[in-house]
C-alpha cells in the first residue's frame, strides 16, 4: 500500500494553532465606520535618490532606461500611499512600457523624416498632425486602461471602462468648450470630466459611483474668479500707482530697453503666478467635490479636505524653489505636493474591505500609455 | 525561522496575519511553509513565483503559486528566503540598492550626471554631422525644394532684377564656382525678392543659394556680392544646411528620449540648452562660411576690404544691438566677422 504523504501539519507545528484566531470582520466592523486618513510614507530624500538615479541611468543608456524610470517613479508614489495600512502597488514592468515607448519613438522618427519624402501628397505633415490629434483620446483611454490594470491594492486591481468617444467628449471636447466660452462652461466641463473618470473606474468587480451638484462646481468657479481678480487688483494697483504718479513717473525712463525688460519679466511672472494659484485653487475645490461625492460598493465613502489656498501656496512655493535650485529641489517639491493631496484624503470603509474580488487578468498594452506620457497627458490622484 | 507578514488570497482583498516558515524544527530544509491565521489550509507548502523589486518605503510583494500574495514590511528580504526565490528575482534589486546611496554616493551620482551631460553635449553635434553624411542627395534635394516652395508661398516673390543684372551676377557666381575644388558640391543660384527678409542671401538644403534683390541693392558693389555669394557657397560645400537639420533632429530626439522621464523644469532647461547648442553650431557654420568667402575672394583677386565696408554698413543700419553678444544668436558678432576680412 502506498504511503500517504505527510501534511505539513503532521510535521511542523502551526504557530497560530495555539493562539485564538483573529476576530472575524463582523465583530470588528464598528472600527471601520469612521473616516481613515490615507497615509503617505515617502520622504523627499528617498525620492531624491530615485529621481536622480533615474536621470543618470537614462543618460547612460541614451534614453533606453526611460520606461524603467517611469515604473520606478510611479511605483514609488503608489507603494508609499497606504490605505488602511496597506500600500497600493504598481505592477507594470519596464519591459511592458518599453514596447509602447519604442512605437512612440518610431512615430517621432517618422514625424521628423516625413519632410524628406516627396510622396506627391499635399499637406502630408498636416495630415500626420491631424492623425496624432485624433489619436489623443484613444491614447489617453488606453493609458487609463493599462495603468488601472496595473494598480493593485491587496490583490485586487482597478479597471478602466472608458471608451474612445467617452474620453473624446468628456476629457477633450468638454474642456475645450469650457475654454472657448471664456470659462462660462468650464465648471460644467469639470463636472463632466470628474463624473466620467469616477464612473468608469472599478475596483475589482465593483464600480465607483458619484453624485455631485452642478451649482457647487459653479460656486468653485466663481470663488476662483474672485481670487484671480483679487490677486490682479492687489498686484496691479501698486504698479498703476507708481506708473501714474507724476513724481515717480518722470524718474523712470520708459524708453530705456532695460526698464521694459524688467516690466515684461515682472508681467510674465505675475501671469505665471496667477495661473499657478488659480488653477491650483480650482483643482483643490473640484477635487474635493469629486472625492466627497464618490462611493464604492454603496457604503464605502471618501472625503477630501484640501484647502484651495494652501494648495495654491504649495504650488507657488514649489515653483519658486524649483527655479531657484535649478531643479535640485524638484523631488522635494513633488513629495510635498503629493503628501498634501494624500494626507487630506480620507476613506470610510464599511467593513474591513475584504469583500472585493477581481475577475479580470488582462492588463492591456502600453502603447497608449507611452503616447499620452509623450503628449503630457496623465490623470493622477 | 518565522517571517511575519500578511496573506491575501489570489484576486481578493481579504487579508490575514500570516507567517512564512523556513528551517523550523522538523521542517525539511528545501521546504517553504505558509501559516495563515483564520484561513484554510492553515499550514501549507508554497512556492514563490515572483517578488516585487526593491523600493524605498514599499512592502515586499511575494506572489505564491496558486495561492495569493504574502506581504512583508521590511527594508530587506530575509536572507533565509533566498533559496526559495525564483531565478533572476534578485536581478532587479540592483537599482533598489543604488537608490539607498548616502550623501557621498549621491555626490558621485551628480558628478556622473554632469559627465554624461557633457559627453552628450559634445557628442550630439558630431552624431548629427555623421548622420548628415548618410542622408541621400535626393532627400536633401526634396527637402530644399519643399522649403523653397514654402518660402515662395509665404515670404518670397520673383526677382525684379533685369536680365543684364542677373547675367552679370551669374558671371560672378561662375567665377566663384571655378575656384572650388574639382570634387566640391556645385551650388545653384536663384534670384528672389523679399521685403520680409530685407537685404539677405541664404543657402538651403539641396545646394540652393538664394540671392535677394534687396541684398544686391544694399551691397551695390561686385566685390561684396562676390563675398556674399562665396559665403553662401561656403555653406553649400560644407553641407551646413543638412548638417543643421540632422543635428537639430538628433538633439530633439535625444531631448525627447532623455527627458521624457518627467514633465519638469529640467525639460525646460534642456530645451534652453538645445537652443544654445544649435546657436553655437550655427555660429561655427557662419565662421566657416566666412573663411571660405575670404579664401575665394583672395583667389579671385577681389578686395576683402569691401566686406569690411559692407559689415560697417550693416552695423550702421542696425545700430549697437548687432554687436551685443548673445548666446542665442545664429550669427557671430559683426565686429568678429569684420575682423576676419581685415
Amino acid at each position: 500500500m502506498a504511503k500517504t504523504p505527510k501534511s505539513p501539519d503532521d510535521v511542523v507545528k502551526n504557530p497560530f494553532a495555539s493562539k485564538a484566531s483573529a476576530a472575524s470582520p463582523d465583530e470588528n466592523s464598528y472600527l471601520f465606520q469612521r473616516f481613515e486618513k490615507l497615509a503617505f510614507t515617502g520622504t523627499a530624500w528617498s525620492y531624491f535618490k530615485i529621481y536622480f538615479i533615474n536621470i543618470l541611468l537614462t543618460l547612460l543608456t541614451l534614453g533606453l532606461y526611460v520606461p524603467w524610470a517611469r515604473v520606478r517613479r510611479r511605483r514609488y508614489f503608489y507603494s508609499n500611499t497606504r490605505i488602511l495600512g496597506d500600500g497600493i502597488d504598481y505592477l507594470a514592468t519596464g519591459f511592458d512600457l518599453l514596447k509602447g515607448w519604442l512605437l512612440v519613438l518610431a512615430g517621432f522618427a517618422l514625424f521628423y523624416a516625413l519632410p524628406f519624402f516627396d510622396f506627391g501628397i499635399a499637406y502630408l505633415d498636416t495630415v500626420f498632425l491631424i492623425g496624432v490629434f485624433i489619436a489623443y483620446p484613444w491614447a489617453l483611454n488606453k493609458s487609463l486602461q493599462f495603468n488601472a490594470r496595473n494598480i493593485v491594492w491587496r490583490d485586487v486591481r482597478f479597471t478602466w471602462h472608458g471608451s474612445y468617444w467617452g474620453v473624446a467628449v468628456n476629457l477633450f471636447i468638454a474642456p475645450l468648450l469650457g475654454l472657448l466660452t471664456f470659462g462660462l462652461l468650464l465648471p460644467l466641463a469639470s463636472r463632466m470630466m470628474k463624473h466620467y473618470i469616477a464612473k468608469n473606474y472599478s475596483f475589482g468587480s465593483k464600480r465607483f459611483e458619484i453624485t455631485t451638484n452642478l451649482w457647487d462646481f459653479y460656486k468653485s468657479g466663481l470663488k476662483t474668479l474672485m481670487l484671480g481678480f483679487g490677486i490682479v487688483v492687489v498686484t496691479i494697483t501698486p504698479l498703476g500707482l507708481v506708473y501714474f504718479n507724476p513724481n515717480i513717473h518722470g524718474q523712470i525712463d520708459m524708453n530705456a530697453p532695460f526698464s521694459w525688460t524688467i516690466i515684461i519679466i515682472m508681467f510674465q511672472l505675475l501671469m505665471v503666478g496667477l495661473f499657478l494659484v488659480t488653477t491650483s485653487f480650482y483643482r483643490a475645490q473640484t477635487r474635493n467635490l469629486m472625492i466627497n461625492g464618490l462611493r464604492l460598493d454603496d457604503n464605502i465613502r471618501f472625503r477630501s479636505e484640501l484647502s484651495g489656498l494652501r494648495l495654491a501656496w504649495i504650488a507657488l512655493q514649489n515653483a519658486v524653489l524649483i527655479i531657484l535650485s535649478f531643479s535640485l529641489l524638484l523631488p522635494w517639491a513633488h513629495i510635498r505636493y503629493y503628501r498634501y493631496l494624500t494626507e487630506n484624503t480620507y476613506i470610510r470603509p464599511y467593513n474591513d474591505m475584504t469583500q472585493f474580488i477581481d475577475n479580470e487578468r488582462n492588463a492591456g498594452h502600453s502603447v497608449g500609455d507611452a503616447f499620452s506620457e509623450a503628449a503630457g497627458l496623465e490623470i493622477t490622484l | 525561522m518565522q517571517i511575519t507578514g500578511s496573506f491575501t488570497p489570489q484576486q481578493t482583498s481579504k487579508r490575514y496575519p500570516a507567517l512564512l516558515l523556513v528551517d523550523e524544527p522538523n521542517q525539511p530544509p528545501d521546504q517553504l511553509l505558509l501559516a495563515i491565521d483564520g484561513h484554510e489550509p492553515a499550514l501549507d507548502a508554497v512556492t514563490i513565483t515572483h517578488v516585487s523589486a526593491m523600493m524605498a518605503g514599499a512592502d515586499w510583494r511575494i506572489t505564491l503559486a496558486g495561492r495569493g500574495v504574502f506581504t512583508l514590511s521590511a527594508p530587506d528580504l530575509p536572507e533565509s528566503l533566498t533559496p526559495f526565490l525564483p531565478k533572476g528575482a534578485k536581478r532587479g534589486f540592483f537599482i533598489g540598492l543604488a537608490e539607498r546611496l548616502r550623501w557621498r554616493g549621491m555626490i558621485i551620482v551628480f558628478m556622473l550626471i554632469l559627465a554624461s551631460l557633457t559627453g552628450i553635449r559634445m557628442g550630439l553635434p558630431a552624431t548629427g554631422d555623421y548622420l548628415a553624411r548618410y542622408i541621400p542627395i535626393h532627400w536633401a534635394k526634396t527637402a530644399g525644394d519643399s522649403t523653397l516652395r514654402q518660402l515662395d508661398q509665404l515670404f518670397l516673390s520673383p526677382s525684379k532684377l533685369s536680365l543684364a543684372e542677373r547675367r552679370h551676377i551669374d558671371q560672378i557666381f561662375a567665377s566663384i564656382k571655378a575656384k572650388l575644388p574639382p570634387d566640391a558640391i556645385q551650388p545653384k543660384l536663384i534670384y528672389r525678392s523679399s521685403s520680409f527678409f530685407g537685404p539677405n542671401a541664404f543657402a538651403l538644403p539641396g545646394n540652393i543659394v538664394i540671392l535677394l534683390d534687396e541684398m544686391v541693392e544694399f551691397a551695390d558693389d561686385d566685390d561684396v556680392i562676390a563675398g556674399v555669394l562665396a559665403h553662401e557657397t561656403g555653406h553649400v560645400i560644407n553641407q551646413h544646411a543638412m548638417r543643421a537639420v540632422a543635428q537639430s533632429m538628433v538633439i530633439a530626439i535625444a531631448v525627447g528620449l532623455v527627458f521624457g522621464i518627467d514633465d519638469s523644469f529640467i525639460e525646460e532647461i534642456t530645451t534652453l540648452s538645445t537652443s544654445l547648442i544649435l546657436s553655437n553650431q550655427s555660429r561655427k557654420f557662419e565662421t566657416e562660411a566666412d573663411q571660405v568667402s575670404l579664401e575665394i575672394l583672395q583667389k579671385l583677386g577681389r578686395d576683402p576690404e569691401s566686406m569690411v565696408k559692407f559689415f560697417d554698413k550693416v552695423a550702421a543700419e542696425c545700430g549697437e544691438g548687432c554687436n551685443k553678444p548673445n548666446f542665442f544668436d545664429s550669427h557671430p558678432r559683426l565686429d568678429h566677422r569684420r575682423a576676419l576680412f581685415e
